[in-house]
């Protein structure tokens, strides 16, 4: 009787097992159902294309590779309280699209790039010289953006700043910075505008959203001659 | 669109699922009908059934993780 009771218990469950199984299956080759281990992620995504930097973002970007980098920049910027996943994701990154590709996400998980984007938008003529410009900034980034980190080396830092504004001669160069760089980066840009002519520098200062008492330092060095000529 | 979870159901029981659509398992990973463990297309990751996210429409078996969702919605925005 045990036995049966068992035997019956266990097709009993197959049987649900199988049912269920075949339903499953078929509300998927209806295009009904989608199999997820958890919906965290999906969420996560979904919710960083609902953004309006996405929807400005892309407006003006059409590459797709570029556009998965900018929406994994927001993806970085919303896992940044979350350590673990914030590495599982940034090492995803730099797999696919190594250095070039991480740093692009950076830029946007950073805020640069939608500072930039306001930047750009005083001063273009027309919307196709500004899908070109916000195009060549997450291409050619080394052009426009700087990190500087506490443990940088200033006069390093400061002799490569000077190298690119004279190399590049860009409308504007990033320094970016956080928390205890910041001191570093102020000290490395007041040296660099000693050493080149044609450029200003206009500060911004955000709070770190995952830790409020650290802030984000963006120092725009701008060609002087396009504030003259800016609408 | 209905999402379905699979993080209560049993291995055995996914694997069955995965076999309804063409697919099988070792008991750690996704295997193709030639026996090849499945790749990510987008992160080239061998997917695991731990990991595994099913979309419909050609059977895409994904690893549950960001780059690949986004590259995946890239592809076919009107999914959801």
């Amino acid at each position: 009787m045990i036995k049966a009771a068992s035997e019956g218990a266990t097709k009993g469950f197959l049987d649900w097992t199988e049912e269920k199984l075949s339903d499953l299956a078929r509300g998927f080759e209806s295009r009904d159902l989608l199999f997820i281990e958890d919906r965290q992620t999906i969420d996560l995504v979904k919710e960083q294309r609902k953004k309006p930097e996405w929807e400005l973002a892309k407006k003006y970007i059409r590459d797709r590779d570029l556009r998965i980098q900018i929406q994994m920049g927001l993806a970085l910027r919303r896992l940044e309280s979350n350590p673990p996943k914030l590495k599982e994701l940034r090492d995803k990154i730099y797999k696919k699209y190594q250095s070039p590709g991480l740093h692009i996400a950076e830029i946007v998980q950073t805020g640069i790039f939608v500072k930039y984007i306001g930047l750009l938008l005083g001063q273009t003529l027309d919307e196709t010289e500004l899908v070109e410009k916000l195009n060549a900034l997450l291409k050619e980034n080394e052009k426009y953006v700087v990190f500087i980190k506490t443990q940088d080396d200033a006069y390093r830092k400061t002799q490569e700043i000077v190298a690119r504004l004279r190399a590049n001669l860009p409308p504007a160069l990033v320094v970016f910075s956080s928390g205890t760089a910041i001191d570093v980066s102020l000290e490395i840009v007041k040296s660099a505008l000693t050493q080149i002519e044609g450029y200003h520098q206009e500060i911004q200062v955000d709070k770190d959203n995952s830790e409020p008492e650290r802030v984000k330092l963006y120092n725009f060095l701008l060609r002087t001659e396009l504030r003259q000529n800016s609408i | 669109m209905e999402f379905v979870s699979l993080t209560k159901m049993p291995n055995e029981v996914k694997i069955n699922l995965l076999k309804k659509l063409g697919y099988d398992s070792d008991g750690v990973f996704v295997l193709d009908s030639a026996g090849r463990r499945v790749r990510d297309r987008y992160t080239d990751d061998e997917v695991s059934l731990s990991r595994m996210l099913i979309f419909p429409g050609s059977t895409v078996i994904l690893d549950n993780n960001p780059l690949s969702i986004a590259a995946y919605l890239e592809e076919y925005p009107d999914v959801f």
